[in-house]
């Protein structure tokens, strides 16, 4: 695994969103997925910035649905994980694994 | 029964026209919306998001546009410094020796306003003839003036016709690249 092929923390759970939701990934769904998963509070632009970023290394793809009405007549922009990306999360998971093994990692009390 | 849809802010959807590609506008906003409408959310929540999205592609391009600027200052420091050496050089020479010179210097100038273009280009990675283009502007209007203070008037003409078509064409260049790509 090169530095290139690494993942951030917030593309591996963009990424991570992707594989959940399936075909039905577009922006709402996985900005909304992400803060039911993680708790925290994310922005729609902070997502589309980084699924430009993972499409522009080819891990992901897009394409262009219909307008809807409830959109305003807006059209949604479905993405989708590439095998590029896959392998990318993969090498990441099997990194994180790597690094934790062996080790016990204290819990802290809030 | 019929639910009353309630509308997002329209000055904040109008923000997010500052947002250059059209497309990704597009889909933002229609998911904004969507979400406004569906998930009960309240108009500080759809301000904030517009807020948040519009400074992620807002601060990209001005890091764009700074990078192009740094660029630009970098060759004018370059040309000043050898303009420094050269000048007394050519100063007894005839006419001709020095409209040549001149015209090398204005030629490195253009040419390094262009490779700025083609870098602020890269840098942002969409509606880049737009973005170069806003480069060229943002030079004419502050980068060039301690290189008129004695120039011939042709100099300077040329300078404001030809800045903004070079930063252009260095955008122009790497949409050419990307669409090869």
């Amino acid at each position: 695994m090169t530095k290139g092929d690494a993942l951030g923390e917030f593309e591996h759970i963009v990424l991570l969103a992707l594989v959940r939701l399936g075909d039905h990934a577009y922006g709402m769904r996985i900005r909304q997925e992400i803060e039911k998963r993680t708790g925290r509070d994310v922005s729609i632009g902070a997502v589309y910035a980084t699924l430009e970023r993972l499409e522009a290394k080819g891990y992901v793809s897009s394409w262009t649905g219909e307008p809807t009405p409830e959109r305003g007549g807006r059209a949604k922009r479905f993405f989708r994980l590439e095998a590029p990306g896959l392998a990318a999360l993969n090498s990441t998971e099997e990194l994180l694994r790597r690094m934790r093994q062996g080790i016990r990692i204290a819990r802290t009390e809030p | 029964m019929n639910r009353v849809r309630h509308m997002p802010p329209w000055p904040a959807t109008a923000m997010l026209r500052l947002i250059a590609d059209r497309e990704k506008r597009e889909a933002i906003a229609g998911d904004l919306i969507e979400e406004f409408q569906t998930g009960e959310r309240s108009n500080l929540w759809y301000w904030r998001q517009v807020m948040q999205t519009v400074g992620h592609t807002g601060g990209k391009a001005a890091g764009a546009l700074l990078a192009g600027i740094a660029i630009v200052a970098a060759v004018l420091v370059i040309v000043t410094a050898s303009m420094q050496v050269l000048l007394p050089m050519v100063a007894n020479h005839s006419q001709p020796i020095h409209f040549v010179f001149t015209f090398a210097v204005l030629a490195l100038v253009l040419a390094g306003t262009a490779v700025a273009g083609y870098l602020t280009a890269r840098m942002v990675g969409h509606a880049e003839t737009r973005t170069s283009m806003l480069l060229g502007a943002v030079v004419l209007l502050t980068g060039f003036w301690w290189l008129r203070i004695g120039a011939p008037a042709w100099f300077i003409g040329l300078q404001i016709l030809l800045t903004i078509p070079a930063a252009w064409v260095g955008g122009y260049i790497r949409v050419q690249q990307k669409a090869r790509a």
